[in-house]
């Protein structure tokens, strides 16, 4: 094991040398946060710690969250119709557009970064699955690729087993490509590379709806279908089909999320990529790995690494996990059986990591929608809109990431309890302790790579 | 790569392997006095504003910034960008409202780009430019040469 990752550290090193420089890709932006001061790690690590024994000691002796969401209607409903399906379609059709200017041979300005790198990194990146976190799924409505296979009458006639047997690894490895785009791509930030990457994934998804059906097609290849939804699952609303808003119940939607193939590994590449973005700033990361992280390939090395990590821990845990309740439960039926329990350190890790971009960088769209082609227009008059760096002070960005992290854990830790409690029984609770001990690994590594 | 990799219509540049040949010209220490050489100075910029590409280099012009040292210096190089190579402090840290003053030197005609206060500043080959901004906004910024979005430094601004 060792000797093979030398020769592919050495392979590393090779292509290292024979790329030049280039800068960190963020996607969009350009600023980082500055580090959470040492005495929030602190407070926050103890926090984290403190609760977990609490957890361990004094949680519900009965499972209180296996039997899914409730669905209370409440008075009021969204009517489903065109207009929410009409946003996500002209959204599409702004990313794509981008590759006009250049074929027609029009000049874009390039002080303006146009409307892609905001619509994409911003809103459909962070802005859709977090909403979705508070209001309950909100992007399977304004998925343009659902969209446009209705309008192009693409994939009628669902092929289940389609879902049964790839589950969602598709999907999961167009999220860690799409990760790669937006962190290691030097054309993240490119509107023409984002409009080309659009239509490319524009046509996969077309043939995807017509291979597999439009829902499964969507559901196994559509690498945001399935992230939105365990997102979104994590909100105590949610929607029926008549657009009614029903209330599901605190955490109750993630305990039915269907046990798809690959659901872990989603979840790993959600906290993995985060984790090396954050790592990536941060001084020992850059001694350790600074010639890897000047090139491409060795970027996209660190990138699939800590991915990797993170799913050998969460692997481990399972593997612990399995040999302690015996011989029926294998590692792999533990790791299916516990992933939702990471999904709101998954979603912790992004909103920590992404909160000032939202803010700052956000503000950008301000200026996008007058010039949304780089064009030199100003259709609303807010094309020369530069971004408030002051809307905030920096403390309450710190007190909001490390409170988003410890919230996180917790809500981590209760859903590991009451996922134990119900398949292991009350007696077999001890196994969880493989599980915290990740939980608590990863909230630390969280907190450390904020405050580095 | 995975999308083709075409920024603003730029492709990365090879070159040929230069050995790192970096002079090392006095580092900021005082000594020699005589007059700078070439000085491209820049204007400090107040409020951050976008500025669109500031064509502040009348090349090898008298040092007009305001200069704290009172002494001349040698030629203050802290970053080079040479035959596709960044050589220098990786970052620069600076309080809330110092002055920066980071000295770069490329062997190719470019523009560096400071992120988040979104400042142009037109390098030449061979001619010392001066990034001086005051430091407003807090925060880590990436300091970009902008054709290639080469990381020259990261401007590190402390609250």
């Amino acid at each position: 094991m060792i000797r093979r990752l030398g020769v592919t550290s050495l392979i590393a090193v090779g292509l290292v040398v024979s790329f030049p420089a280039i800068a960190l890709a963020h996607g969009i932006g350009g600023r980082l946060d500055l580090p959470v001061p040492v005495t929030y790690f602190i407070v926050g690590a103890g926090v984290v710690l403190v609760i977990s024994f609490v957890a361990l000691t004094v949680l519900w002796p009965e499972p209180r969250l296996q039997d899914g969401p409730r669905h209370e209607p409440a008075r009021f409903s969204i009517p489903r119709g065109g207009l929410i399906p009409a946003v996500g379609l002209i959204g599409l059709l702004l990313v794509v557009g981008q590759l006009l200017p250049p074929l027609l041979g029009l000049d874009t300005d390039r002080t303006r970064p146009g409307i892609a790198p905001v619509l994409v990194w911003v809103v459909f990146w962070l802005v859709i699955p977090f909403g979705g976190a508070v209001v309950g799924d909100s992007y399977t409505e304004i998925n343009p690729w659902r969209t446009l296979g209705r309008v192009l009458r693409v994939g009628q006639g669902e092929r289940l087993w389609v879902v049964d047997r790839w589950g969602i690894w598709p999907a999961d490895l167009l999220l860690l490509a799409f990760t790669w785009l937006e962190l290691v791509s030097p054309g993240s930030g490119s509107a023409v590379t984002l409009g080309a990457a659009a239509l490319v994934y524009t046509l996969l998804m077309i043939g995807s709806m017509a291979y597999a059906g439009r829902e499964s097609g969507l559901a196994v290849f559509d690498a945001f279908t399935p992230y939105n939804r365990l997102i979104s699952s994590i909100s105590p609303l949610g929607r029926r089909g008549d657009g009614r808003i029903v209330w599901r119940g605190w955490l109750r939607a993630l305990t039915v999320i269907p046990e798809w193939k690959g659901l872990a590994a989603m979840v790993v590449i959600a906290i993995g990529t985060v984790s090396y973005d954050g790592a990536a700033v941060t001084p020992w990361f850059r001694s350790a790995f600074g010639g890897l992280m000047g090139t491409v390939p060795g970027q996209t090395l660190l990138l699939v690494s800590t991915v990797l990590v993170i799913g050998l821990a969460y692997w481990v845990a399972s593997v612990v996990a399995a040999r302690m309740v015996g011989d029926e439960w294998t590692a792999g039926r533990v790791a299916g059986r516990f992933a939702h329990t990471l999904v709101p350190i998954a979603l912790a890790y992004a909103v920590a990591h992404y909160l000032t971009l939202i803010l700052f960088e956000g503000q950008q769209l301000i200026a996008a929608v007058s010039d949304p082609f780089a064009l030199g227009w100003d259709l609303f008059g807010t094309a020369e809109r530069s971004v408030d760096f002051f809307i905030t002070a920096s403390e309450p960005i710190w007190y909001v990431q490390v409170g988003v992290i410890v919230t996180g854990h917790v809500l981590g830790v209760v859903l590991a309890h009451d996922r134990a409690l119900a398949d292991f029984g009350r007696e077999a609770v001890r196994s969880q302790y493989a599980m915290l001990l990740l939980m608590v690994a990863l909230t630390t590594l969280g907190l450390l790579i904020l405050s580095a | 790569m995975f999308w083709g990799g075409e920024i603003y219509g730029s492709t990365v540049r090879h070159r040929t392997w230069l050995l790192w040949a970096v002079l090392l010209v006095a580092s900021g220490c005082s000594g020699e006095g005589g007059g700078v050489a070439t000085s491209a100075a820049v204007t400090s910029i107040g409020p951050p504003t976008t500025t669109n590409t500031m064509p502040t280099t009348t090349t090898g012009a008298l040092p007009t910034t305001t200069s704290s040292a009172p002494t001349t210096t040698a030629q203050r190089i802290d970053v080079y960008f040479e035959g596709g190579q960044v050589v220098g402090q990786d970052q620069f840290s600076y309080a809330l409202g110092e002055q920066v003053s980071v000295w770069v030197l490329s062997d190719d005609d470019d523009e560096v780009h400071v992120h988040g206060y979104d400042l142009f500043f037109t390098v030449t080959a061979g001619v010392p430019l001066e990034i001086s901004v005051t430091a407003e906004i807090p925060g880590i910024f990436e300091v970009e040469l902008e054709s290639t979005h080469t990381l020259l430094f990261e401007l590190v601004v402390a609250p």
